[in-house]
């Protein structure tokens, strides 16, 4: 039974989760948790419990509303779209603290610039990468972040972010030259 | 920053598959336009590349948070019923508060608009066709007036705040009064002579006269004392010719002043008897 749930589409999990299949939910929660969870951690300031707790929010949201999801539609997108909309809920909520939403004003990260051996480590480019990715502001941020870590298409990011795909490509670009003056000294990196 | 729409179409693929050197006439011409330089689109296509080859490590939550949920997929749904919408409530309210207002105003006996000073009450339009001023109509709805300013200077209207129909006890009280009159006054001529009598005759025709309005006003007497009942009389030619009536052309009023609390029965006998004698 598990492992036909595995072959099926969100989608038809999602159908099935409607009609109260746990095991339906148990397989989504396994698709999307980790993804979720990564998604959070970069868009919520790497802290590891704000984003358990918004993980927590969209499954609960999903095992108790079920129905909210239009079955003719995709499920990739919608989730996301959830997802980004409780960023923005704690984007507005940080805004009230008194902290900044993005660091673009904030001063360059300290080792930025410092000295990258020849062999770069693919690993501290990640780092560094996240660092710069902090400072931009949304909704670049979220764009980037779901183009190119969460692989969602063009189309999917449109709709999530209720914008056309022209928009979409073009903070992509504008992001994508943002970092690459930023980290200029990663340009080995690729050869 | 808005791209060319060839490049933005584009961007990605173009970046990805080819190097400067490689890009055709209208994508240079493209990137031109947007200020892209040379070093600038090989820093950025580096970039894109780098970021293809970018394995991110997963980060899963912790195990505990899938039990927590399973356990809360399982719990019954509860039933929500039927919630009534915030806007439902905010309109049910407002409608309640508006029927509360209206049925304070009606029902309030301080704001009858016949009891309108006159002054307060020029929106008031008389009949034009009829002499009387029995027939109004209100050119703007009561609710407009100053209901304060109305309620402030009503001690100067001179009319009670409560307008009393005949009591019985009253009704009786002025027959008693009218009986009384006519058997005091002795006939000094035959009754030939009162039947010839010119002042007579005029107070027949008037009562036929009054007999064919029809009773619709309400006058009310000025104040005579602190007791003084003020009491609304349909004009009849009974009453007409009883109580001393002024008739004059289509308009009948009647005025009836009772004083109970100080002046005597035999008042009032003399006060229709002088009446009577001045008509």
């Amino acid at each position: 039974m598990a492992d036909n749930l595995k072959q099926l589409s969100d989608e038809k999990l999602m159908a099935l989760i409607v009609s109260r299949d746990q095991l339906a939910f148990a397989e989504l929660y396994d698709r999307y948790s980790g993804k979720l969870m990564t998604y959070f951690m970069r868009m919520l300031w790497n802290d590891r419990e704000m984003a358990e707790d918004q993980v927590q929010e969209v499954f609960m949201k999903i095992a108790r509303q079920p129905e909210l999801f239009d079955l003719s539609r995709v499920f990739r997108p919608w989730v996301y779209t959830i997802a980004y909309n409780n960023c923005k809920m704690e984007y507005r909520k940080a805004e009230r603290r008194g902290r900044p939403v993005s660091l673009e004003k904030a001063p360059e990260p300290s080792d930025v610039n410092a000295a990258i051996p020849e062999r770069v480590d693919r690993k501290a480019f990640l780092i560094k990468l996240k660092e710069v990715l902090a400072t931009i502001k949304e909704p670049h941020k979220s764009t980037f972040t779901l183009r190119y870590f969460d692989e969602l298409s063009l189309k999917e990011i449109a709709e999530i972010h209720n914008c056309s795909e022209g928009t979409v490509k073009s903070r992509l670009f504008y992001t994508l030259r943002k970092i690459a003056a930023r980290l200029p000294q990663f340009q080995n990196l690729v050869s | 920053m808005k791209m060319s729409n060839q490049f933005s179409d584009d961007f990605e693929k173009i970046i990805l598959n080819k190097s400067f050197g490689e890009l055709s006439a209208d994508e240079l011409k493209a990137l031109e336009a947007e200020g892209i330089s040379e070093s600038e689109f090989e820093a950025v296509r580096n970039m894109l590349k780098a970021m293809a080859e970018i394995e991110e490590e997963q980060i899963l939550p912790a195990p505990e948070l899938k039990n927590k949920l399973l356990s809360a997929f399982n719990e019954p749904v509860k039933n929500k019923g039927r919630i009534i919408p915030i806007q439902t409530w905010i309109i049910t309210g407002l409608s309640a508060a508006a029927l509360i207002a209206l049925a304070f105003f009606i029902f309030k006996p301080g704001l009858d608009p016949a009891a309108l000073k006159p002054e307060l009450s020029q929106n008031i339009v008389q009949d034009s066709g009829s002499e009387n001023n029995h027939n109004v109509e209100l050119t703007e709805p009561v609710e407009n007036t100053d209901q304060t300013e109305i309620i402030n200077e009503s001690s100067d209207i001179s009319l009670p705040e409560v307008v009393q129909e005949p009591s019985a006890d009253l009704v009786k009280d002025e027959s008693e009064i009218v009986e009384s009159v006519n058997s005091a006054e002795e006939p000094s001529l035959t009754k030939s002579e009162i039947d010839n009598l010119p002042e007579k005759k005029r107070l027949e025709e008037k009562a036929a006269i009054a007999e064919s309005v029809e009773p619709t006003k309400m006058i009310q007497a000025e104040n005579l004392s602190t007791t003084s009942v003020t009491t609304n009389f349909y004009s009849t030619p009974a009453a007409t010719l009883s109580s001393g009536a002024i008739v004059t052309g289509k308009a009948t009023t009647v005025a009836v002043e009772i004083k109970k609390s100080s002046d005597s029965m035999k008042d009032h006998k003399d006060m229709f008897a002088t009446l009577v004698t001045i008509y």
